[in-house]
């Protein structure tokens, strides 16, 4: 296992918005985080290399990288790490890339190895698809369009050729025609550099197109895990089957959405029991007496419900879907 | 970029013309005409004087037509003569420019070799002893009078110590010093002036320059270069510096005004034979002439430091040049 | 409440206090010339000492502060009507009318504002009532930019397309509704000002060209400090003291409002 994530809780001051959370990720694998804004997903991301300011964020659990843990490495050895076997690309191209240093500076800085630094450097632009800036060495974050940019960030990003990419939310700024041939660029990247990918979105659409296995996260906690399959054919956490009927689909665009009512709960005030509850079209009283915990379902599917079973055969079959 | 200094100077010279305006009005807000004015306050003046005035003025003429005239002579840097001396104005001015601008320079020198690292310090160290006491310090700064500082140095530093000279900027023998004798007797004489031109100016720049790191230190690019994995040395002294300096020169332009204003203070209290001072000697003589050029060439050099100001702001700042 | 905060409430309200009640606080009549005891350090009885005429320095300080605090709030009262008004009109009606008013900042801006009191001064002469409308015209701009930003936010604001909607004349829209509603970040202006204008008055009566003696000021009773320097350190501790304390005291009353706005 490359990445496992243990029972990881983040705290802001003392609100706790990450409550124990438990990930894996293999070699080569894609894993997606798949949660409304504000779930937790973004902090998960940034722990993985302890990237929230211990003056801001409280950090618990443990993140064993190459089975060493992350949240018990000194400075220097977090360096080691960052950029080099874990690396980032964040949701606003930008904002991230600093403005004012050229791009070429800001995809040197990445490069361990000092000599023919020009030719490095175009090879990371080639396999990014920024040949146009190739031997450009003024150009500016500015001058490039929205999706050039995020290409330039992603060239940052696999400069050093990481083990593992976390991408969070990296086409929600673009346009849905660049969003395609980013999504395109990151599935063809991770199958030549076998790299493993952390993929965060609040997209289910996009996540399904690119994931392994998906997690789905509530309220600071993992509500569903399994496979892109089985989460596709048989989701069983309400959450998650809500997530999936929400989804426009093409033939049946004169449906109503069925959307989740209400609203996700704030950290300082949580529900008790199962934090989905209030929002819940299945909910029964035992929901109620404490927070569900992870079941296994079937393998490699786990989900956070206590009705897991009743509700996959109560599921009404897509065409009958409508309200 | 040439274009973007041929905007700015186009608009410079909308200005200029805004100040001959306003300066011009100046002498006409007075109660009767300048020339009794002039006679009444100093009677010395005699009937010659004022027939030159009013003749520099064109005061029989209507308004419009002595606007015009007295443009078309500034225009030729012609301010009249003054009453004191009969000298041109000009020629005073040019005389007591040069020492008043080595003073500036010097005091925006040290304002920016001392500012800029205890305001960066501070907000590298938010919230520590080092950042309040800095606080404190700034707090002093802002609500010290300049000419009461200047008053305490003279009294110990001056007088009682008699470590540093205290009036004018040369000794009395300085004619028979050698030149490198001179040089140091010419530094001694200034070390107090500007320490007091810059000790205001110190506290407001340290102050911005927290606040524009603090600012920067909150970008998105700075998590990215984290992520990264740089050193924290060249997150905050490469990635943050560059970026928080940048606003600091349009600040340093607009400090230019309250500098020169300041000139009438320590020049008069240190007899420094400067513009300020000259000035100050032509207001308790009411010597029109010399205030009204002071005043022009005061606001010139304001717009001359706001123009430094932006040409270098275009010059560092990499997003201006496309504009 | 930031305690730095609450000390520079105490400043402000001490200060206050002392101005309105000057009479009661001053042991001795301000002008009163003493030959029998010039220039003498501190005493029981006269606690701050006395000047080169004898007087009582510190029922001169004690009179200096009303005139101090009656030149600050008058003139950053004339600065900030000067300063709301045409702020608010820009912000407004926009177009060439905030052109021409931006324009005029920018130009005012452009004066060392001190040189432009001076000259002014030069052709007038230093009466009190001159220094505060002096200080008062020349220190508007940085409100009136203040302004001007809350009023172009204020202005597409739903309750003001409602007020349009009934009829509501522009003077009342402006005066009712938009510089009430954008007073906060003036406010801090304001307080800041009255530090600034306090300065100003004490570096002009210090030179000579501010207020004139008899009348006591900080800035000229320090200014014949200066005279007898070595002679005298009272005559340059307390005035300078005072100024000193008073403006730091509105400033970190500033900073206070400033810090509450931005919190809520």
């Amino acid at each position: 296992m490359l990445l496992q994530i243990k029972n990881l809780k983040v705290g802001y001051r003392n609100i706790e918005v990450v409550r124990g959370v438990e990930l894996n990720i293999d070699k080569g694998e894609c894993v997606g985080l798949i949660g409304e804004s504000g779930c937790g997903k973004t902090t998960v991301g940034l722990s993985v290399t302890k990237l929230i300011p211990e003056r801001i964020g409280m950090t618990s659990g443990e993140i064993l990288f190459e089975d060493k843990n992350i949240l018990k490495l000194n400075p220097e050895e977090l360096r080691n790490i960052r950029g080099k076997k874990i690396s980032y690309v964040f949701q606003e191209p930008f904002s991230s890339l600093n403005p004012v240093f050229t791009v070429y500076e800001q995809i040197r800085e990445m490069l361990e190895k000092k000599n023919n630094i020009y030719i490095q450097i175009a090879e990371i632009l080639k396999s990014v698809g920024l040949e146009k800036i190739i031997g450009r060495k003024n150009v500016y974050p500015h001058e490039l369009s929205g999706g050039m940019q995020q290409r330039a960030m992603i060239g940052m990003a696999i400069a050093s050729k990481p083990s593992l990419v976390i991408l969070d939310e990296p086409t929600t700024a673009l346009d849905v025609t660049i969003q395609r041939q980013i999504l395109d660029l990151i599935t063809g990247l991770k199958n030549k550099m076998n790299l493993s990918i952390l993929f965060i979105s609040h997209d289910l659409r996009i996540v399904f197109s690119i994931a392994d296995k998906i997690g789905i996260m509530y309220a600071g906690k993992i509500v569903e895990y399994g496979t892109k399959e089985k989460i596709i054919s048989s989701p069983s956490h309400p959450y998650t089957i809500g997530l999936i009927d929400s989804i426009p689909s093409f033939e049946h665009r004169k449906q109503l959405f069925n959307v989740i009512g209400g609203k996700a709960p704030l950290f300082s005030e949580l529900p008790k029991g199962c934090k989905f509850y209030p929002r819940c079209r299945f909910r029964i009283k035992e929901c109620l007496k404490k927070e569900p915990e992870l079941k296994d379902i079937s393998a490699d599917h786990f989900s956070r419900c206590i009705l897991t079973s009743e509700i996959a055969a109560r599921r009404l079959p897509k065409q009958n879907r409508s309200i | 970029m040439g274009k973007y200094v041929f905007k700015r100077i186009i608009g410079l010279a909308a200005l200029l013309l805004g100040i001959t305006i306003i300066t011009f009005s100046v002498i006409h807000i007075a109660p009767g005409r300048p020339t009794d004015l002039e006679a009444q306050f100093n009677p010395k003046v005699s009937m010659e004087a004022r027939e030159r005035i009013a003749h520099l003025y064109g005061l029989d003429k209507p308004l419009h037509i002595q606007y015009i005239e007295w443009l078309k002579r500034f225009a030729r840097l012609d301010f009249g003569i003054s009453f004191m001396d009969s000298r041109p104005v000009m020629q005073k001015i040019l005389e007591r420019m040069p020492i008043t601008l080595t003073i500036e320079l010097f005091s925006i020198i040290l304002i920016l070799l001392i500012g800029i690292p205890i305001g960066v310090g501070s907000a590298v160290k938010e919230g520590s002893f080092y950042d309040r006491f800095m606080t404190v310090f700034v707090f002093i700064g802002f609500a010290m009078p300049t000419f009461w500082l200047s008053l305490i140095l003279m009294d110990f530093i001056g007088v009682r110590w008699g470590i540093l000279p205290i009036s004018g900027i040369k000794s009395l023998e300085f004619e028979k010093f050698g030149n490198f004798e001179k040089i140091i007797d010419m530094s001694k004489h200034l070390i107090l002036p500007v320490f007091v031109s810059a000790f205001g100016g110190l506290a407001g720049i340290s102050r911005y320059m927290r606040s524009s790191m603090l600012n920067v230190l909150k970008q998105d690019y700075i998590r990215t270069a984290r992520a990264k994995g740089l050193r924290e040395k060249d997150v905050l002294y490469k990635h943050a510096l560059k970026n928080a300096l940048l606003p600091v020169v349009t600040i340093l332009g607009l400090s230019v005004p309250g500098l020169i204003g300041g000139s009438v203070i320590f020049e008069s209290i240190f007899s420094i034979p400067g513009m300020g001072r000259l000035f100050y000697e032509s207001v308790m003589a009411r010597d029109y002439p010399v205030i009204m050029g002071v005043l022009v060439i005061g606001a010139v050099l304001t717009l001359l430091g706001n123009l430094l100001a932006d040409i270098s702001y275009a010059a560092v700042d990499p997003r201006i040049k496309l504009e | 409440m930031n305690k730095l905060t609450i000390f520079g409430i105490c400043i402000v309200g001490f200060f206050i206090i002392i101005a309105i009640f000057a009479p009661i606080f001053a042991p001795y009549n301000p002008g009163q010339i003493d030959i029998e005891n010039i220039l003498t350090a501190p005493t029981s009885s006269h606690i701050f000492g006395t000047d080169s005429l004898g007087r009582d320095l510190f029922s001169r300080m004690v009179y200096g502060t009303r005139i101090s605090l009656m030149v600050g709030f008058i003139a950053v009262g004339i600065a900030s009507l000067i300063g709301i008004a045409l702020g608010a009109i820009a912000g407004y009606y926009g177009n060439w009318v905030d052109g021409i008013i931006m324009r005029f900042i920018d130009i005012m801006l452009c004066f060392p504002t001190f040189f432009l009191i001076l000259a002014v001064i030069a052709l007038l002469e230093p009466s009190i009532i001159n220094i505060m409308m002096i200080i008062g015209a020349t220190s508007w701009m940085g409100m009136a930019r203040l302004m001007r930003a809350e009023i172009l936010s204020l202005k597409e604001r739903d309750f003001i397309y409602a007020e349009r909607a009934i009829g509501a004349s522009d003077f009342r829209i402006i005066t009712r509704h938009l510089i009430p509603n954008a007073m906060a970040p003036v406010l801090v202006s304001i307080t800041l000002g009255i530090a600034g204008a306090i300065l100003v008055e004490s570096s002009l009566s210090f030179l000579g060209i501010g207020v004139q003696p008899p009348t006591p000021s900080w800035g000229n009773i320090l200014s014949e400090g200066k005279a007898v320097m070595g002679a005298g350190w009272w005559m340059m501790l307390f005035p300078g003291m005072a100024i000193f304390i008073t403006v730091l005291g509105y400033n970190l009353l500033g900073e206070g409002i400033r810090e509450r706005l931005l919190k809520s």
